[in-house]
């Protein structure tokens, strides 16, 4: 990772979006531009899994799309939302949010993901927009783990919690609505994660 | 400690670091403590920290203060209100709002622009008319004939309506009608100011008919909030010279928060159009202890000490740089840092944690240029406040400037640090 940001995996970016209650929105600055639209998709199903079921996931294409998208008409968005697609934004589309900021504002958080060239774009060309932003972090464990890792991080996890993996699966089969961030990546790690989808 | 009264707030440190996944959605006290803590520090709703009595006044004369001399001495003067993004302005508008909504002949509208108007599509006139229905809101149910008009008038102009029109109304052209051939003899006067527009001149028209209504107040100050976010400074020159112009011609008191840049270089010639500016530095909390005390007391107001101790409150306040949104925002992270340590308190290792984070958001995306901006900055303290390069750093608060005696610059606190180590990195490579 290059960006400098502080690191959160995507579930624990989906953990603190649903869990946000702070004005301004969350960011998730990753490595590789066009994948952008592929993490969205899975912060928006851990959101899900994690209880959210209401939660959206919106491409834009401009400044006009985005504040339609939150907005919906004249209301805001009434459950946490994920919204990509800024890899196509130029200077002028951020200028235009930046104008528009009073506009996003939201009862519930909203989530970016980005690449790393279009949020050092907004920090630029958006500066009021860039200063409400409620927290930015780089994406980790988007890229597959190797074997080791995934063995290294299972064992960690087995240790914090004293738990055994047939124990967190069975957890996670009692209470899909309401599932720690940790336990969804344990779940993940495992293959195991097709638990969490609602019934 | 307790945010609020009662039993219902448990002490820091109990549970676990992660929620048990039975407990997510109970709540423990623990997460709702935490919550209450980040609400309580929201920094981009200072209505709502009026609300709840959590404004400290600035040290010295603030903004407000200027702001109420001035217009409760000369109720139809126009003032310009300059500063950086998170300095208070928009608190520094309503606290000077509720001060002259306290003078019997004076009324106030308050006005933030952006919440109504798409900012992108300005053109002269909108201010009028916002005033006119903000004012119109305030006047309440109106029996007067031309009142409702002048009402109508101004919603219509809001919103566009469609005006019909019979053609036999208009019979056969007459002398001076333009439908015959003609020549234009250009004025031999050119007026220093240009003429305000028919349709402004026209809202206003219906805007000084309210402000008739207001019997009991003889004077009326309008304050707009949100022009600070206009980079367009020759359009910003056209509102003040139709929309203020025609405000103050029309005996109303005009405060508008203007953009930074106005300040430097060429455009500044705008803001000797207004009868006075004021400008809202960066709380000085390096070179000044009342501004370092200052901003510790305004986290003290929101967050007990023994939840942020008062060596994370000092701490932070000197990461903040001096900007109040950048303080609120650098405390609202250490306590999720500490949240997702459990940590008994907040202390200065989560914010030290959240000013490199912090500082590293803001240098994202920074280019070799403008870090060597930073680096003369940080070295040397010079800054040219006429190249755009230069200004684009101070718009983007990498650079915070200070009016503690005299001007001086420096780079935001939270990336000094970065700096350094680059600068490291750089000499060694």
């Amino acid at each position: 990772m290059t960006s400098g940001l502080a690191a959160a995996s995507l579930d624990e970016f989906a953990f603190r979006l649903l869990n946000w209650r702070s004005e301004g929105w969350l960011v998730l600055v990753i490595a590789d531009d066009l994948k952008a639209g592929d993490i969205a998709v899975k912060i928006a199903s851990l959101l899900r899994a994690l209880g959210a079921e209401a939660a959206t996931l919106v491409t834009v294409t401009s400044a006009d799309s985005l504040i339609h998208a939150v907005r919906q008409g004249q209301a805001p968005v009434d459950a946490p939302m994920v919204s990509c697609g800024y890899e196509r934004f130029h200077a002028e589309h951020w200028r235009q949010l930046d104008l528009a900021r009073s506009a996003l504002a939201t009862d519930h958080p909203v989530g970016m993901v980005m690449g790393g060239k279009p949020f050092g774009m907004m920090q630029a060309e958006a500066p009021h927009l860039a200063s409400w932003i409620g927290a930015a972090w780089e994406a980790a464990g988007v890229l597959p783990l190797t074997d080791k890792e995934r063995g290294a991080r299972l064992t960690r996890l087995r240790q914090r919690y004293k738990k055994t993996d047939a124990e967190v699966i069975a957890l996670a089969k009692a209470d899909r609505g309401s599932v720690d961030p940790d336990f969804v990546e344990w779940l993940i790690l495992l293959g195991q994660d097709g638990v969490l989808e609602p019934i | 400690m307790s945010f609020s009264e009662g039993n219902e707030v448990a002490s820091l440190g109990e549970g676990q670091r992660k929620l048990p996944i039975s407990n997510v959605t109970k709540m423990p006290p623990k997460l709702k403590r935490f919550r209450e803590y980040m609400v309580r520090l929201n920094a981009t709703d200072p209505a709502y920290a009026m609300e709840h009595k959590f404004y400290v006044p600035a040290p010295g004369r603030s903004v407000a203060d200027r702001i109420f001399t001035h217009v409760s001495l000369q109720p139809t003067a126009s003032l310009a209100v300059v500063g950086g993004i998170g300095s208070g302005k928009t608190t520094q508008l309503l606290v000077a709002q509720r001060r002259l909504a306290k003078i019997r002949d004076t009324a106030t509208v308050y006005v933030d622009v952006s919440a109504h108007q798409h900012l992108g599509k300005l053109k002269p006139g909108v201010l009028v008319v916002l005033a006119g229905l903000q004012l119109a809101e305030l006047l309440g149910d109106v029996g007067d004939p031309g009142l409702k008009k002048a009402i109508k008038a101004l919603t219509q102009a809001a919103a566009g309506y469609r005006e019909y029109y019979d053609p036999e109304d208009f019979g056969p052209p007459d002398d001076d009608d333009d439908r015959y051939p003609g020549v234009d003899i250009p004025a031999a006067i050119t007026p220093p100011l240009p003429p305000l527009e028919s349709t402004v001149e026209e809202y206003l028209e219906h805007l000084a008919r309210l402000k008739s209504a207001l019997t009991a107040k003889s004077n009326l100050v309008v304050l707009f909030d949100s022009l600070d976010r206009l980079s367009d400074l020759e359009f910003f020159a056209t509102l003040v010279e139709q929309d203020v112009r025609g405000l103050k011609e029309a005996g109303i008191g005009v405060v508008v928060v203007g953009p930074l840049r106005v300040i430097f270089g060429a455009h500044r010639a705008t803001l000797e159009r207004f009868d006075e500016y004021v400008h809202l530095p960066t709380v000085d909390v390096e070179k000044s202890s009342d501004g370092r005390q200052f901003l510790t007391q305004v986290l003290a107001k929101r967050i007990p000490s023994d939840v942020l101790e008062k060596k994370a409150a000092s701490a932070t306040a000197a990461a903040s740089g001096g900007v109040l949104r950048d303080l609120l925002s650098i405390a609202r992270s250490a306590g999720e840092r500490a949240f997702m340590l459990s940590a008994p308190v907040v202390d200065e290792s989560h914010v030290a944690w959240a000013a490199d984070e912090f500082g590293r958001r803001k240098l994202f995306g920074a280019s070799a240029e403008e870090i060597e901006i930073l680096q003369r900055v940080r070295k040397k303290g010079t800054f040219a406040s006429t190249s755009d390069k230069d200004l684009a750093l101070l718009v983007t608060g990498r650079v915070l400037e200070y009016a503690n005696g005299q001007t001086r610059f420096g780079v935001h606190p939270t990336i000094r640090p970065l700096l350094a180590d680059m600068a490291k990195v750089k000499l060694g490579s």
